[in-house]
């Protein structure tokens, strides 16, 4: 199965979106989260990305949903890192959004590419007014 | 002028103490535009890299500033930790396996942070970031050899354009980074990142200068 990983600054944020997601597939999908620095300050660590990425890998590769700024540098060094150890591809999505759709894929049995195909829809999801 | 891995562990000592010393001007700077933890943060970083620096017995340059990049990627936690750890990272690579620096490694140690922070932060001169500083800074390194300055006058040049370059930021609104979701809110203010790479600049200068 396909693994995911969420980076925020925040592990409040991570938690609560592993919540959300592990509401709907259990404990089926290889899901985790990084949030946060080791002292719980809010950041981010490219190293603690790296390692949850090594983790969630089922061989069929990871995708990484991360939020602003910094989350997003921090998991494109861990992607460079262990280029050579597993195929991991970061989604460009809004993060609740983004993370849910992806999990939801991973659960139904999609490759690395649906996954993330599912992923980029959540982004253009539309919430309000005419559909 | 000699610089071995002694005296680049130096520099590490220099900045470091500068990032200390400049810890709270740093993040006022990064609390007007941005998310107020920079100087927390580079100073976590520093002392965290010269400590494991203390450690490390290598007359290798690459490895002094490889390991550098390794300390500031895992303890920084903002956008500078990937940011000056991708630029120290791709310097190393110029440097694996030398013992000296000389003056001729220079040019490629400035491009490759150049480059290692315009491909990691998708960013170009202009954007009110750490490139508005090194980017002039490289330029009168450039020129300066071109006109074969001496290495004192290279060194006044560059501190020179790289100041310059950083005070220009406070008229600049900023495309990269927390600041950019200010838009025009964020004229008026000195980058942190500009700043934080003029601090380091000063301190390597600095060293060499004693050298």
């Amino acid at each position: 199965m396909v693994g995911i990983v969420v980076v925020s600054h925040s592990h409040s944020i991570v938690k609560g979106i592993l919540d959300i997601c592990r509401q709907m597939v259990g404990d089926a999908v290889p899901i985790s989260g990084v949030g946060g620095l080791r002292s719980g300050e809010l950041g981010t660590d490219p190293k603690m990305v790296e390692k949850a990425i090594l983790e969630m890998d089922q061989e069929e590769g990871v995708l990484i949903v991360a939020g602003i700024g910094s989350a997003v540098l921090a998991a494109e060094v861990a992607q460079e890192a262990i280029a050579q150890q597993v195929h991991c591809i970061i989604a460009d999505t809004p993060l609740v959004e983004g993370s849910l759709a992806a999990s939801l894929q991973a659960y139904v049995g999609g490759s690395l590419e649906e996954v993330l195909q599912a992923a980029h829809q959540a982004k253009t999801l539309k919430k309000v007014g005419a559909i | 002028m000699k610089v071995n891995a002694e005296v680049l562990k130096k520099m590490v000592n220099r900045i470091s103490d500068s990032m200390e010393k400049h810890k709270v001007i740093l993040t006022e700077l990064d609390q007007a535009i941005g998310d107020g933890d920079h100087g927390i943060n580079m100073e976590r970083g520093f002392v965290h890299a010269v400590k494991t620096l203390e450690k490390l017995e290598t007359k290798d340059c690459g490895e002094v500033v490889k390991t550098l990049a390794m300390c500031l990627l895992s303890t920084i936690g903002g956008a500078a930790g990937p940011l000056y750890g991708t630029a120290f990272l791709w310097m190393s690579q110029k440097l694996n396996g030398h013992e000296i620096i000389d003056f001729g490694d220079v040019d490629g140690l400035f491009q490759n942070a150049i480059d290692g922070i315009v491909v990691r932060g998708r960013t170009e001169l202009g954007d009110k970031t750490i490139i508005d500083c090194l980017n002039p800074a490289y330029e009168a390194y450039k020129k300066a050899r071109m006109d074969q300055l001496e290495p004192d006058e290279v060194m006044a040049l560059i501190l020179k354009e790289a100041r310059q370059g950083t005070e220009a930021t406070i008229d600049m609104i900023a495309r990269k980074g927390r600041a950019s979701y200010l838009g025009e809110r964020s004229l008026g203010h000195q980058d942190p990142g500009a700043s934080s790479c003029l601090l380091m600049i000063e301190a390597i200068i600095d060293v060499l200068k004693e050298e």
